[in-house]
C-alpha cells in the first residue's frame, strides 16, 4: 500500500524519527561524557527532531485517513535483515494509525521528561550518561512502535528492557536502585521467555511474523490459543501484570522522570501495544481472550488495593500505574483494543503528568513520603499542586478530564461484552481508584507545619520554569485530549463516532465520587495517618504487598540457589572428583609400581636374564616341536 | 684344524663367565672388566664366522667393537672415578640412587 | 591440483616469523617485544579481513593451497579456507590482536617468552583453520593445545599447576581419540592419503560400515568435544580460564574452545555425517545439560572469572546444541555462536584481567561500587555481559535466536527448556553486576584506576565486532550459509 503515499511515502520522516536518538546515544556515549551541557543539548535537539517529525507524520497521515474510507491501511517499508529458507526477516517501519498514534504518545511524553530532567536532574554528576540512556530508550521505544514484525518487536522489547535496567539502576550506588533494576530485568526476562517461546512457535508454524499477516494466518484454534497466551506472557512480565508485577514499584527507586517516561507512559504500556498489534491472533481465540481479560482484572483490583495503602508517593503512582496497565489489559480482554488504546493514550499524559509532579515534590521536598512532602509544604508549589490534582481528577475518572471518557469506553466494552462479575469487579476498582488518588490529594494539601527542619521561605516556591513547564502542558493534554474520543476512534478503526454512554457514565461517576468523599472524610481534616480503610484488618494483605515478593525471594533464595548450589557441588565433587580420582588412582598405582624400582642395576640385569632365558627356552621349545 | 665349533664353544664360555661377573660382582671395576669379557666373546664370533664366511665385514665389526670397547672403557672409568669420589666407594650396590 | 603458497600459508607463517624475531630480540627491549608481536598480529588481523572480503560467498574451499607433502603416506600440504573457517580466522586474529593489547600492561616479567607463546599458540590455531591435511591438522591442532599449558603455570594465578596439568592432560587425552578416529579412517581408504578432500571422495565411493560409522564418529566428537567443554568433560575449562593469564584466557575461550566445535564440523561432521544424524540426539542432549547446568553452576561461584568460565561452558552448549539440532537454521547458529561467543568472552576476560591486574583479587563480594573508579571497565564488562544473556543488538543474540529457532523446529520441548537458560543468565550476569560493580562504594577500592588508553582500544574494537555482526548479521550469514547448507545436505542425506 506504499502507493498510497507517494514514491518516497513517509519513510523520510519515518527515518527521522527513528535515528536521531541513537546518533544522539552514540555521540553522548562515545564523545561527551565529559561533557554534560552538551549531551544534554544534543539529545534535547535529538528528541526535538523526532517531535517535529512525528507531528509532520501524524499531519500527513491524518490529513489521508481523513480523504479515505474506513481505515488507512498499514504500510511497511522494510529490508531484509535475516533470511534462511524456511523464513525471512524483514527490518523496517510499519506505518499505520496504530502505530502513529503510538509514536504521538512516546515522542510527545520522550520530548517532555527530556525537558523536565535538564530541572530535576541538576547538578547530578552523571547527567550526560543519564541523557544518553534517555536516548536510548526513546529510540529503542520508536523501534519497538514501528516494528513490522515480531522479531523486530522482540529485539528492541529487550533493548527497552535494558534501558530500563540501565535507568533504575542510574543511582548504582544505592544498593536498593542495583537490586531493584535487577529484579526489573529479570522479572520481564522470564515473562520475555513465553514471548520468545511464542515467537518460535510462531516461526515454526507459518514461517513469518509479520504482523500484517496475523489477520490470515489461518493456524488451528489449539496452536493460536497457545501462540496467544505465550505472546501474553511477555505481555505480563513487560507490562507488569499479575503476579509479575512486583519489579514495577520497585523500579521507582530510578530518577523521578524515568519513572514517569518508561515505567508510566511508553514501556509498560509496551505489552498493550503489543496485544492491540496482535490482535487477530488473540481474537481467534476465546480462551486467551478469556485468560488476557481475568488477568487484567486482577491486576486492576490487586494493584488498586496496594496502591491504597502506600506512603511513598511514588509508589503509589506506581500502584497505580500497574492497576492502570490491568485496565487496559482487561479492556483489551473484553474485546476493545481500541478502548484500550484510548486508555493507553490518555493514561500516557496524565500519569506522566502524576510522576513529574510527584518528581517535583520530591526535588523540593528531599523526601518520598507524602507525609514529609506535606509537612514541607507541597501545598504551597502551586502549579505542581494543581496540575497534580488535574491529573489525579484524571485518574479518578471524573468528567472533564480524559480518564474519563477512556474509562468510560472500557466500562462499555466489559459491559456488553463480558460477564456481569467482571463488570462489577471493574466498577469497584474505579471506587478504589478514585479512594487513594484522592487520598495522595488531601494529604498533600494539608498545611505545612512550622517546626525544626523546614526551612522557612521554601515554602511556596515552586520548582522552576523547566519542570513546571512540562507539567502545564500534559495538563492541557490530560483536560483535552479526552474530548477527541470519537476521533480517535474513527482514526484507528474506522469505527463511527461513539457517544457517551450514560448508563455505564453515570454510576461509574458517582462511585468515584464516593471514592473521593471517602478519602476526604479519612485524611481531609486533622493530621492523622491512617484512613478508615487502612483500620481493616484485611488490609494487612496488600500492605505485605500480597506476600508475592515474599514468595519471590523464597523461590530464588532457595529453589533456584540451591538447585546452583547442588548444581556446582556435584560438579566439584562428582564430575570434577571423577577426574581427580583418575588422576590420585594413576598417581597412587605409580608409586606402588615404583616400588619395584630397587636402584640396584645388578638386579634389574638379573631379571633380565631369567627373563630372557625363559623366552629363550620358549622359542627353543618352539622351533624344536 | 679348529672348527667354528670350537671357536663359537670358546666365545660361549667367555660371555657366560662375563655375564656371570657382571651379574654377582660388587666391585663396579670387575663388573666392567665382565662387560669387556662379553665384548671380547662377541669379537671372537665375529672373527670366527667372518674365517668361517670369507669376507671382511665380521672382522671389520670385531675392529668397530674394539673402538667402542676402548670408548666405553674410558666413560664408565670415568664414571667409576666419579663414584668413588662421590660415594668413597665402587661398590655397586652403595650406588642405589635409582631406587624409586 | 598443485596450487602453489598463498595467503593461507602467511596465514600461520607470520606468527612463526614474529617467534623467530621475537627468539633473536634481547629479551631486555619490552617494549620492542610488544610492537613484533602486535605487528604480527596486526599482519594476521589485516590478512583475515581481506580474506573476510575476498570470500566468495558461494562456497565452497577458496584460497587453496595443495602440494604433495610426503608421497609414501600421501600427506599433502594442503590448505583451503570456506564459509566456516574464514570467519574463524576473523575471530582468532581480533582475539589475539586485542588479547596483545590488553595484556600491554599486565604482563610484567618474561614478557618475550609470553608473547612467544602467544604466537606460536595462535600459530596454531591459524593452523588448524585453514589446514585441510589429517596430517597437518593433527599437528597444528597439538601446537595450539600446547604453549597453553606454558602460559598458565608460568604466567597464570589461583592453583596454576593444577589447572595447567589438568588442561594439558585433558586436551591431549582429547586428542587422542581424534588421532584414533583419523588413523581409522585413514585405514579404512586404504592408506593412500592424507588429505580429508580424498578421504571425503574416498568414504563416498566406498562407504564404510554402521558400526564404523556409528563407532568413529563419537570418539571424534568427544575427543573435540572435550576442547568445546561438552558436558561432563568441561571441569578443565573453568579451571584452565581461572588460571590462566589475561591474554591467554582471551585466546583460551575465545578461541581455543572453538576449535573442538571447528574440529566437529571439519573433520568428525565432514568425514562421517551419518554419524552426526545417529548421534544427534546424544550431542542434544548433554548440550541441554551444558547449558542449564553450565548457568547453574555459574550463578554459585564467587571468583569473577570462574562465572566467566562456567558461562563460557554455558554458551558453548548452545553451539553444540545448534549442531545437534540437525538444520539449517541451527547449524548457522552454532557457527555463528562460535564468532559471537569468542568475542564476547574475549571482552569478558580483557575486562576481568584489567581488574585483577589493579585489585589483585577476583572474589565478587570483595568489590561493590568499583563502577565509580573503574566506568570504562565496568561498562565494557556490562557489554560483555549483555551480549551473554542475548541482548539483542550484539552478535549472541542473533546467534542464541538462529540455535534455539533450529531448536524448535527439530525438539520444541526441550528447546523450550534450553531457554530457561537465557533467564539464567540474565540472573547471574546480573548478580555479578550488583554485587561488585553496583551497590555501596566499599572505601578499600578508592585508589584504583580505570583502563588505559591501550586495553580501551581492545575493548572498543571487541564491542565494535559485536555490534556490527548483531546489527547486521547478514555479514557473516552470507559468508556461511552455502558451506552449511552443503554439510547439512551431506548429513541428512
Amino acid at each position: 500500500m506504499a502507493e498510497l503515499y507517494g514514491p518516497l511515502g513517509l519513510s523520510c520522516l519515518l527515518h527521522g524519527i527513528f535515528f536521531p536518538y541513537f546518533i544522539a546515544f552514540g555521540v553522548i556515549i562515545l564523545f561527551l561524557r565529559r561533557w554534560e551541557k552538551a549531551a544534554m543539548a544534543v539529545s534535547i535537539l535529538a528528541s526535538s527532531t523526532v517531535l517535529a517529525s512525528t507531528l509532520m507524520l501524524f499531519a500527513r497521515h491524518q490529513g489521508l485517513a481523513a480523504g479515505h474510507e474506513g481505515v488507512l491501511p498499514a504500510a511497511t517499508y522494510t529490508l531484509s535483515w535475516l533470511s534462511t529458507d524456511s523464513a525471512a526477516f524483514q527490518f523496517g517501519y510499519i506505518l499505520d494509525p496504530l502505530s502513529v498514534l503510538m509514536l504521538i504518545v512516546v515522542e510527545v511524553v520522550s520530548f517532555l521528561v527530556q525537558v523536565y530532567s535538564i530541572g530535576y536532574m541538576h547538578g547530578d554528576p552523571g547527567r550526560a550518561r543519564f541523557y544518553a540512556y534517555l536516548s536510548l530508550f526513546s529510540g529503542s521505544m520508536t523501534g519497538l512502535v514501528v516494528s513490522p514484525n515480531l522479531l523486530q518487536t522482540y529485539i528492541f522489547w529487550e533493548l527497552v528492557g535494558l534501558c530500563s535496567y540501565l535507568l533504575i539502576g542510574f543511582w548504582w550506588h544505592k544498593p536498593e536502585a542495583a537490586a531493584a533494576a535487577k529484579k526489573a530485568f529479570v522479572m520481564t526476562r522470564f515473562g520475555d521467555l513465553g514471548l520468545f517461546i511464542g515467537l518460535l512457535m510462531l516461526l515454526h508454524a507459518k514461517g513469518n511474523a509479520a504482523f500484517t499477516d496475523f489477520g490470515t494466518l489461518g493456524l488451528p484454534a489449539g496452536l493460536a490459543t497457545c501462540i496467544s497466551l505465550l505472546i501474553f506472557c511477555g505481555v505480563i512480565g513487560k507490562s507488569s501484570q499479575f503476579p509479575l508485577h512486583v519489579w514495577l514499584p520497585d523500579a521507582m527507586e530510578g530518577p523521578t522522570p524515568v519513572s514517569a517516561l518508561i515505567h508510566a507512559a511508553t514501556m509498560v504500556v509496551a505489552g498493550v501495544y503489543l496485544l492491540s498489534r496482535s490482535a487477530p491472533l488473540f481474537l481467534a481465540s476465546e480462551t486467551a481472550m478469556l485468560v488476557v481479560l481475568s488477568f487484567g482484572v486482577v491486576t486492576a483490583f490487586v494493584a488498586a488495593t496496594m496502591a491504597c495503602v502506600q506512603r511513598d508517593i511514588k509508589k503509589v503512582w506506581a500502584y497505580s500505574t500497574v492497576s492502570q496497565l490491568g485496565y487496559m489489559v482487561l479492556a483489551f480482554g473484553a474485546g476493545s483494543s481500541q478502548a484500550s488504546m484510548f486508555h493507553l493514550f490518555t493514561h500516557a499524559f496524565y500519569k506522566a503528568l502524576l510522576f513529574l509532579g510527584a518528581g517535583s515534590f520530591i526535588h523540593h521536598a528531599g523526601s518520598n513520603d507524602l507525609f514529609e512532602i506535606a509537612r514541607k509544604g507541597g501545598r504551597g508549589m502551586r502549579i505542581t499542586f494543581w496540575t497534580t490534582v488535574i491529573g489525579a481528577l484524571a485518574l479518578a475518572g471524573l468528567p472533564p478530564f480524559s480518564g474519563f471518557f477512556s474509562k468510560d469506553a472500557i466500562l462499555v466494552a466489559v459491559k456488553e461484552n463480558c460477564h456481569p462479575l467482571w463488570y462489577i469487579s471493574v466498577m469497584f476498582v474505579g471506587f478504589l481508584t478514585a479512594y487513594y488518588s484522592f487520598r495522595v490529594v488531601f494529604i498533600l494539601f494539608r498545611k505545612q507545619e512550622a517546626g525544626p527542619g523546614v526551612a522557612h521561605g521554601h515554602g511556596g516556591h515552586d520548582s522552576p520554569l523547566v519542570m513546571t513547564g512540562p507539567l502545564m502542558v500534559l495538563a492541557l493534554a490530560t483536560i483535552c485530549v479526552g474530548a477527541w474520543e470519537g476521533g480517535f476512534g474513527h482514526y484507528l478503526s474506522g469505527a463511527p463516532h461513539g457517544a457517551l454512554h450514560w448508563d455505564v457514565a453515570i454510576p461509574a461517576t458517582f462511585l468515584a465520587l464516593l471514592g473521593i468523599v471517602l478519602a476526604g472524610a479519612s485524611f481531609g481534616s486533622g493530621g492523622r495517618e491512617e484512613g478508615v480503610l487502612d483500620r481493616l484488618p484485611v488490609m494487612e494483605i496488600p500492605r505485605r504487598k500480597y506476600y508475592l515478593d515474599d514468595f519471590y525471594y523464597w523461590v530464588t533464595q532457595k529453589i533456584v540457589l540451591g538447585f546452583s548450589f547442588l548444581c556446582a557441588y556435584v560438579d566439584r565433587h562428582f564430575v570434577d572428583g571423577a577426574v581427580n580420582g583418575v588422576a590420585d588412582t594413576v598417581r597412587w598405582m605409580g608409586s606402588q609400581w615404583s616400588k619395584m624400582q630397587t636402584g640396584q642395576v645388578q638386579q634389574y640385569l638379573n631379571v633380565l636374564i631369567l627373563i630372557f632365558s625363559i623366552l629363550g627356552f620358549g622359542v627353543y621349545l618352539t622351533v624344536k616341536f | 684344524m679348529i672348527t667354528l665349533q670350537e671357536y663359537l664353544s670358546v666365545g660361549a664360555l667367555l660371555f657366560t663367565v662375563g655375564l656371570l661377573i657382571v651379574l654377582f660382582r660388587q666391585n663396579a671395576i670387575s663388573i666392567l672388566m665382565g662387560i669387556e669379557l662379553m665384548l671380547n666373546a662377541a669379537n671372537i664370533n665375529f672373527v670366527a664366522f667372518s674365517n668361517a664366511l670369507g669376507g671382511l665385514t665380521g672382522q671389520v665389526l670385531a675392529i668397530f667393537v674394539v673402538v667402542a670397547a676402548a670408548a666405553e672403557a674410558a666413560v664408565a672409568i670415568a664414571i667409576i672415578v666419579l663414584l668413588y669420589q662421590n660415594l668413597g666407594t665402587v661398590d655397586v650396590e652403595k650406588a642405589r640412587n635409582l631406587n624409586g | 591440483m598443485e596450487h602453489g603458497f598463498g595467503i593461507l600459508t602467511s596465514m600461520w607463517v607470520t606468527p612463526m616469523i614474529g617467534v623467530l624475531i621475537l627468539i633473536f630480540l634481547p629479551s631486555r627491549y619490552e617494549t620492542g617485544v610488544r610492537l613484533v608481536s602486535l605487528l604480527a598480529a596486526a599482519i594476521t588481523l589485516v590478512s583475515s579481513i581481506y580474506l573476510y572480503i575476498q570470500f566468495d560467498p558461494r562456497g565452497g574451499f577458496q584460497f587453496e593451497e595443495n602440494m604433495l607433502w610426503i608421497d609414501y603416506f600421501g600427506v599433502r600440504y594442503h590448505h583451503g579456507a570456506d564459509g566456516l573457517s574464514v570467519p574463524l580466522l576473523l575471530l582468532t586474529s581480533i582475539v589475539i590482536f586485542c588479547g596483545i593489547l590488553s595484556s600491554w600492561d599486565g604482563i610484567k616479567h618474561r614478557v618475550k617468552e609470553f608473547h612467544i607463546l602467544m604466537l606460536l599458540l595462535v600459530s596454531g590455531v591459524f593452523g588448524v583453520f585453514i589446514s585441510l591435511d589429517a596430517v597437518f591438522f593433527f599437528i597444528f591442532y597439538e601446537i595450539a593445545v600446547l604453549p597453553m599449558y606454558l602460559l598458565i603455570i608460568v604466567w597464570g594465578s589461583t592453583r596454576k599447576e593444577y589447572s595447567g596439568m589438568k588442561l594439558t592432560l585433558y586436551l591431549l587425552f582429547g586428542s587422542v581419540f581424534v588421532l584414533i578416529g583419523l588413523i581409522a579412517v585413514y585405514v579404512h581408504t586404504g592408506m593412500k592419503t592424507t588429505d580429508l578432500l580424498e578421504f571425503k571422495a574416498l568414504l563416498a565411493a566406498n562407504p564404510p560400515s554402521d558400526l564404523f560409522v556409528r563407532t568413529i564418529f563419537p570418539m571424534m566428537f568427544l575427543g573435540f568435544g572435550m576442547l568445546a567443554a561438552i558436558w561432563p568433560f568441561h571441569t578443565w575449562s573453568p579451571d584452565g580460564h581461572v588460571a590462566a593469564p589475561t591474554a591467554a584466557s582471551m585466546l583460551h575461550a575465545g578461541v581455543l574452545m572453538k576449535l573442538g566445535a571447528f574440529g566437529i564440523l571439519r573433520v568428525a561432521v565432514y568425514l562421517l555425517p551419518e554419524g552426526l544424524r545417529y548421534w544427534a540426539d546424544m550431542i542434544v542432549a548433554l548440550s541441554l545439560v551444558n547449558i542449564i547446568y553450565g548457568a547453574f553452576v555459574a550463578m554459585h561461584q564467587t571468583d569473577l572469572k570462574f562465572v566467566i568460565g562456567y558461562s563460557s561452558v554455558s554458551h558453548m552448549g548452545i553451539v553444540m546444541f545448534g549442531i545437534g539440532m540437525l538444520n539449517y537454521e541451527g547449524f548457522a547458529g552454532a557457527a555463528f555462536q562460535m564468532f559471537a561467543h569468542g568475542v564476547m568472552t574475549a571482552l569478558f576476560f580483557a575486562c576481568v584481567g584489567a581488574i585483577y591486574d589493579r585489585a589483585h583479587t577476583r572474589q565478587i563480594h570483595a568489590f561493590g561500587g568499583i563502577y565509580r573508579r573503574m566506568p570504562i571497565v565496568c561498562g565494557a564488562f556490562l557489554c560483555g555481559g549483555l551480549a551473554g544473556l542475548g541482548l539483542p543488538g550484539f552478535a549472541g543474540f542473533v546467534a542464541e535466536f538462529l540455535v534455539f529457532w533450529g531448536a524448535f523446529k527439530a525438539h520444541p520441548v526441550i528447546a523450550s527448556i534450553a531457554v530457561v537458560g537465557l533467564v539464567l543468565t540474565a540472573f547471574y550476569v546480573l548478580r555479578v553486576f550488583q554485587r561488585a560493580f553496583f551497590g555501596e562504594p566499599n572505601p578499600k577500592w578508592d585508589g584504583l584506576t580505570d583502563s588505559s588508553a591501550i586495553q580501551n582500544t581492545a575493548y572498543a574494537i571487541l564491542i565494535g565486532t559485536m555490534l556490527v555482526f548483531g546489527i547486521w548479521p547478514r555479514l557473516f550469514l552470507d559468508i556461511a550459509q552455502a558451506d552449511l547448507n552443503l554439510l547439512l545436505s551431506e548429513v541428512l542425506r
